[in-house]
């Protein structure tokens, strides 16, 4: 039985879509993100799930209870539900101590005293926050506000956590930090999660699985490393990571040696890429090459197969990496290089060559 | 039945007991007539038609736009003098303009008389002995009218357009400034401009309240000639013989109907204003204009302000108070000073028992007022029944209605709705007509506050297991609290000072402070001194139960900053 | 959702309990108290009734201070029960006939002037009611309705009034053509005559002894000077001794109130033939739900006890020897007698909106 599942769940707002026929579930124990940028529906769906906001057509369940299903006309209010929502403002509020934040739920549980005084302490310290209850909210950092709101969710053991961009609030490399201590501080934990954000390196550092989401419909559900590697289409490619699209057709295939010679159009050459039937279908017309698994030479480089001839128009410079246009044929890359590439310090030379590995040319559908 | 439904059931509650005295004003007028009933459609042709009608619309409404203009402009100047420049003695400034509020209407039209009676008032008569020309100004004419209905409202026009003021980006000013252009030009070409909404809404609101005023048409129109709908009104029942209940209810029908169109602007004017969030802390107190020299002229715009708007009149009630009868007949003023009004006042019998009676009705209507407030703002503002934005229209329509209306059609309500029949005679329709005429206004102030509290505030309660109930206990009023209590506070103030409403519903049992003081001056001719000085005792008490919000804000800011900061 | 319900509940419980605070503070209307034995004389009758609903013109103040504590020191058992409100004169009438129709009468006896009360009456919100003290006391015919109606209760003497500063000696009226004069033109202060108040009664009282030419004649040239027209009497003598007119009509009461102030005020009367009192008369209700308590007050009122508390409050009683007694001591020049303004013309209480009218065409 899965913790949760979403079944083909619908949300109108007017004539708008917000979520259009999305079905998942969530394990016990399982950290899985909704990820994807504003208006995909992934807020919607989140609170769907909390009782906050109801559904059009499909059906929630949690622990194999149904909590909402419009057609069954069966909606559990949120109270009933045993989640913990964290919002991405927080939520504190702010006439209330950190102990009363915290021990706000217990309380209206009917926890006893004493149990409520060890659950209060027990969660401030596993965020880190012991010897804060005093205080008032507007008297804390933003980070610590976001434990606070963390901790006042845990303190009553909820059956699923969940979290709506929690972090968006914070500066970058407050944000950089405590997303590797959410993703530790959720397992050690144990609780079950579905995290909400827009954010792609978040997502990959927190959750065990992510759901892509555009439009109010799932793109792909992969784990973080599938979704990089193999994104099923345009958008994934360009939201997860960094990716140039060519267009391309597929001009031979060796069997044997496993590979492809692709046509590209684009910039006029031909590209030999690593082809394996399951996944790469006869009829592609698209492939991705990211940009940091191209290489760049001064002078032309021994091996003979994919390498072309380009011009730099623009460099960024940006410190640990270098990213550089460079226009090929018809087409423009863009070429992201360490600091330890020797490009990454040449401003003079444009005429430059690339040499891009087969491994690094994956097909990616339409879309 | 949900919780979270209640604050929409209670809303159409209201709005049905708020229709049933309507219906019964007209009810009771048509047909409870000596005679037969006399809302006939004669006499509603008649009236339509009459010149007198005519020109008492064109009063009605002279006085309402003219007294708007004269308080929503000065309002204006002082609100963005006190903010946006430099001018000295600011936290003065900031107190003074709600010590107008002290004195009812009434009371400031008898200072207006004293000093501005063409006759006899004592500034005309000091100035044509200096001068040898006639009178400075005649209180007794429209323009008088105006004056005193203008400056009565500056208080009510700051409150509306002060927060504006604070919460618009010095940035846009600054910006104006840089490119070249000096302090006047900024104001009326950028900062007038963008506060033309909340202007605007101020204006409207003074002009409601110009609409339905009684007691300045009643005290000084009538040396005027001058009549507005309001007072037809009252004369057509009060001081006709026999009484004309249909005529009044006529009249009343045309006046709430032209109050109706106004509210509606009003009402289509600010309905974004709910979504104002006013920004906290930071941008709130720039000074953006600098003004060297001048900021000594701006400080004497804003006395001359304050002067005419309060130390005037309420320096001319301490004299009244301090003096008998003043006899200016014949150029010639005998100034005698003299303790005895204060302490014939405090002999009247009834004076501790009608203030006792005021305090108790004052706080009783309050508190049902504030706390129907809450509800009704909770449910134009949170509900997600749809159309539940209507319950905000609804709960402003008492805007419209004047004073002496509503109490006429609240003695008829009473007198012969059976429900209700039984507390003819009692406190109750005072109280009823109190909280009624007064919801408007405190539904404004508690929204104010509720709009701060976003609603992840309440979803999170919910989430964590509270139910609707214990979230609108625990977390919607605490925060709404600061709302709520200065919605409380001018309610009860309002109330002590309110005179249309009561004058019809007097009762055995209770006679307030504002009849008491209404009827010894009308009963006994020299009463006025003894008035003032009853008046004084009023304003000091209405002080002190203005200053109780700054005051429980200041301890709790102590108390707050006594805690460390992380 | 209990929760809500529960706070609900309480917030119902502490308004209940407010309520019954408020009921046993007495402002809810006091239930009748009920005793065991059987009531015999008027007192007693009155004394089980518990309670007195008054609507008088007489302003609040001046009852309790005076009227109220001499009825009580006479029946003391009578403290507390008696509930007076004060209301202007066609407010008074309106009331009693709104309640009589609803058939809510909640007054017991009213006291108002006779212009305003008359039409109610007529419409039978009175029952009759003849005053023992009548004939105890020998009161004057137009003290009294002899069909019993109206009774025993005040008089407010009419007088013409002048500013002192204002007006020389050799200018004094003496007589009502003096006020069409065009030297008042504009300084001339009434009580608006279609309220059929004070100017109304003594206008209409001048109507049988001019007839009707020249009371016509009078009454526009007397327009035609512009008169100031205010709410009451009082206001007209306000403005007589601000100066903000030079003559007027007012009521004799003001008069010796402005007299009594240090420094005295600077009016003076003008003693025009006939000097005519307006009545305030008292009328028991029809349907009141006191009635025994309302006639025990009635009889006191009547009473020397009740005519000299009216003197306290400056008003004339209309038992004439008290009267003369007290209030009128030195006031009235010798051989001068006052009489009920416009008795001698009884269509004025009987078609009050024909008189109404006629003074509205006039003066608008």
């Amino acid at each position: 039985m899965e913790k949760i599942e979403v079944k083909d769940v619908v949300k109108k707002y007017g004539r708008v879509m917000a979520v259009n026929d999305v079905s998942f579930h969530v394990k016990e124990g399982e950290i899985l993100s909704l990820l994807g940028p504003s208006g995909c529906g992934k807020t919607t769906l989140l609170r769907a799930i909390a009782g906050l906001e109801d559904i059009d057509d499909g059906e929630i369940l949690l622990d194999g209870t149904i909590i909402t299903s419009p057609k069954k006309k069966i909606f559990l209010s949120p109270e009933k539900r045993l989640l913990g929502l964290v919002f991405q403002s927080y939520a504190l509020w702010p006439h209330m101590k950190v102990r009363e934040n915290v021990s706000y739920g217990l309380k209206v549980r009917k926890f006893k005293k004493d149990e409520i005084d060890k659950r209060v302490k027990s969660a401030l310290e596993t965020v880190g926050l012991s010897g804060l209850e005093g205080r008032y909210p507007a008297q804390l950092s933003g980070g610590q506000q976001q434990r606070v709101a963390l901790a006042r969710n845990i303190a009553y053991e909820p059956k699923v956590l969940l979290l709506d961009e929690p972090l968006s609030n914070l500066d970058r490399k407050v944000r950089e930090r405590m997303r590797g201590e959410l993703h530790v501080l959720l397992k050690r934990i144990g609780v079950t999660a579905v995290y909400v954000t827009h954010d792609q390196e978040e997502a990959f550092v927190i959750s065990d699985r992510i759901i892509l989401m555009k439009d109010g419909k799932i793109v792909q559900e992969a784990q973080p490393r599938e979704l990089y590697e193999e994104p099923k289409c345009t958008f994934a490619a360009e939201f997860i990571g960094r990716a140039n699209i060519l267009k391309a057709k597929v001009k031979m295939i060796d069997e044997k040696k496993k590979t492809a010679r692709l046509q590209l159009p684009e910039i006029g050459t031909e590209l030999i890429c690593k082809y394996d039937c399951d996944v790469f279908p006869k009829d592609v017309s698209q492939v991705l090459v990211r940009y940091n698994e191209i290489a760049m030479y001064e002078s032309e480089p021994t091996c003979n197969d994919n390498v072309v001839q380009g011009e730099v128009v623009s460099r960024d410079y940006r410190g640990s990496v270098t990213d550089h246009k460079v226009n090929v044929g018809d087409a423009q890359l863009i070429v992201t290089t360490h600091k330890f590439c020797t490009m990454s310090r040449s401003t003079e030379k444009k005429e430059i060559f690339l040499y891009i590995p087969p491994e690094a040319i994956k097909p990616v559908k339409e879309e | 039945m949900k919780g979270s439904q209640i604050p929409i059931i209670l809303s159409f509650l209201f709005l049905i007991i708020f229709i049933i005295p309507i219906f019964y004003l007209v009810y009771g007028s048509a047909f409870f007539q000596l005679g037969g009933p006399s809302l006939t459609w004669q006499t509603f042709r008649q009236i339509m038609t009459s010149s007198q009608t005519g020109s008492l619309l064109v009063n009605t409404l002279v006085f309402a736009i003219g007294g708007g203009v004269f308080a929503t402009v000065l309002a204006t100047i002082y609100a963005w003098i006190i903010i946006r420049t430099d001018v000295p003695g600011k936290r003065v400034l900031e107190l003074l303009p709600i010590l107008p509020l002290t004195m009812p209407f009434l009371v400031k039209a008898f200072a207006w008389m004293y000093l501005f009676s063409p006759q006899t008032g004592i500034v005309n008569i000091l100035f044509h002995q200096l001068t040898g020309i006639g009178t400075l100004f005649n209180i007794f004419t429209m323009p008088g009218l105006i004056f005193a209905i203008g400056t009565g409202g500056i208080p009510l026009a700051y409150l509306t357009i002060e927060p504006a003021v604070k919460s618009m980006n010095p940035a846009l000013e600054e910006a104006s400034r840089i490119s070249g252009n000096g302090v006047l030009k900024t104001l009326f070409r950028v900062t007038i401009p963008v506060l033309i909404p909340s202007i605007l809404s101020a204006f409207l609101l003074l002009m409601i309240i110009g609409l339905t005023n009684f007691d300045y048409p009643y005290m000084l129109g009538r040396y005027a000639g001058i009549d507005t709908l309001a007072t037809q009104v009252y004369y057509s029942i009060s001081e006709s013989q026999p009484a004309r209940y249909g005529d009044a209810a006529i009249y009343s029908v045309l006046f709430t109907i032209m109050s109706l169109v106004i509210v509606g602007i009003y009402i289509y004017v600010t309905r974004n204003a709910f979504k104002f969030v006013v920004v906290t802390g930071k941008a709130a107190r720039e000074t953006v204009h600098k003004l060297r020299g001048w900021k000594y002229v701006a400080l004497g715009i804003c006395f001359l302000i304050m002067f005419f708007s309060f130390l005037l009149p309420y320096g001319t009630l301490i004299l009244m108070s301090l003096t008998p009868f003043l006899s200016a007949a014949g150029g010639i003023i005998q100034f005698s000073f003299t303790w005895s009004n204060y302490i014939n006042a405090l002999a009247l019998p009834l004076f501790y028992t009608s203030i006792v009676n005021s305090v108790v009705l004052g706080v009783v209507s309050a508190l049902i007022g504030t706390v129907l407030a809450a509800f009704l703002s909770y449910a134009a503002l949170k509900s997600k029944v749809k159309g539940a934005r209507v319950v905000d229209v609804i709960s402003s329509i008492p805007m419209a209605i004047p004073g002496i209306v509503y109490g006429l059609a609240l003695y008829w309500t009473f007198l012969l709705l059976p429900v209700v029949n039984f507390l003819y005679g009692t406190i109750w329709p005072l109280i009823a007509a109190l909280v009624f005429i007064r919801l408007p206004y405190s539904v404004r102030m508690v929204s104010g506050s509720l709009i701060q509290i976003s609603d992840e505030l309440e979803e999170s309660s919910r989430v964590s297991g509270a139910s609707w109930g214990r979230t609108f206990y625990k977390i919607v009023l605490p925060l709404m609290r600061r709302g709520m209590l200065n919605s409380f506070v001018y309610a009860f103030v309002n109330s002590l000072r309110e005179l249309g409403a009561v004058v019809l519903l007097a009762t055995g049992n209770s006679i307030v402070f504002m009849t008491l003081l209404l009827q010894l001056q009308s009963q006994h001719a020299l009463a006025i001194n003894l008035v003032a000085a009853a008046s004084v005792f009023l304003s000091i008490f209405i002080m002190i139960a203005l200053s109780i919000p700054s005051l429980i804000q200041y301890v709790s800011s102590r108390r707050k900053a006594r805690s460390p900061k992380g | 959702m209990k929760r809500g319900i529960s706070t609900i509940v309480v917030a119902l419980i502490i308004l209940v309990i407010v309520v019954a605070a408020i009921a046993g503070y007495g402002w809810l209307r006091p239930t009748t108290s009920t005793t065991t034995y059987t009531p015999t004389t008027l007192e007693e009758k009155a004394y089980q009734e518990g309670s007195l609903t008054i609507y008088g013109v007489m302003d609040t103040t001046d009852f309790v201070q005076w009227v109220q504590p001499a009825f009580v020191a006479q029946y003391p058992w009578a403290s507390g029960m008696i509930h007076y409100v004060g209301k202007s004169p066609s407010d008074i009438a309106t009331s009693a006939l709104s309640e009589y129709m609803a058939g809510h009468v909640t007054a017991d006896l009213l006291i108002d002037t006779l212009g305003s009360m008359e039409s109610a009456l007529l419409a039978g919100v009175a029952q009759n009611y003849t005053n023992p003290m009548i004939n105890l006391m020998n009161y004057s015919t137009g003290t009294y309705d002899s069909n019993g109606l109206w009774t025993i209760g005040f008089g407010l003497p009419i007088v013409v009034i002048y500013n002192t500063v204002l007006v020389s000696p050799s200018q004094v009226p003496t007589d009502w053509q003096n006020l069409t004069n065009s030297m008042w033109n504009g300084k001339i202060v009434i009580d608006s005559p279609k309220t059929l108040n004070v100017a109304g009664s003594v206008f209409a009282h001048l109507y049988p002894i001019l007839g009707n030419a020249s009371w016509t004649t009078l009454m526009h040239g007397i327009a035609a000077n512009n008169p100031i027209k205010t709410t009451s009497a009082g206001d007209s003598f306000t403005d007589v001794a601000s100066g903000q007119a030079s003559i007027g009509i007012g009521l004799i009461n003001d008069y010796l109130a402005g007299k009594a102030q240090t420094p005295p005020v600077n009016v003076s009367i003008a003693w025009i033939p006939p000097v005519t009192s307006l009545p305030v008369p008292c009328a028991l209700c029809a349907n009141a739900t006191h009635p025994n308590f309302a006639k025990l007050f009635l009889n006191w009122f009547a009473s020397g006890s009740g005519q000299y508390s009216i003197a306290n409050t400056g008003r004339v009683p209309s038992c004439a020897a008290i009267a003369g007694f007290t209030i009128l001591a030195g006031v009235l020049p010798p051989g001068t007698s006052i009489v009920a303004a416009a008795f001698n013309n009884p269509d004025y209480y009987v078609n009050p909106t024909k008189w109404g009218d006629t003074f509205t065409s006039i003066f608008g």
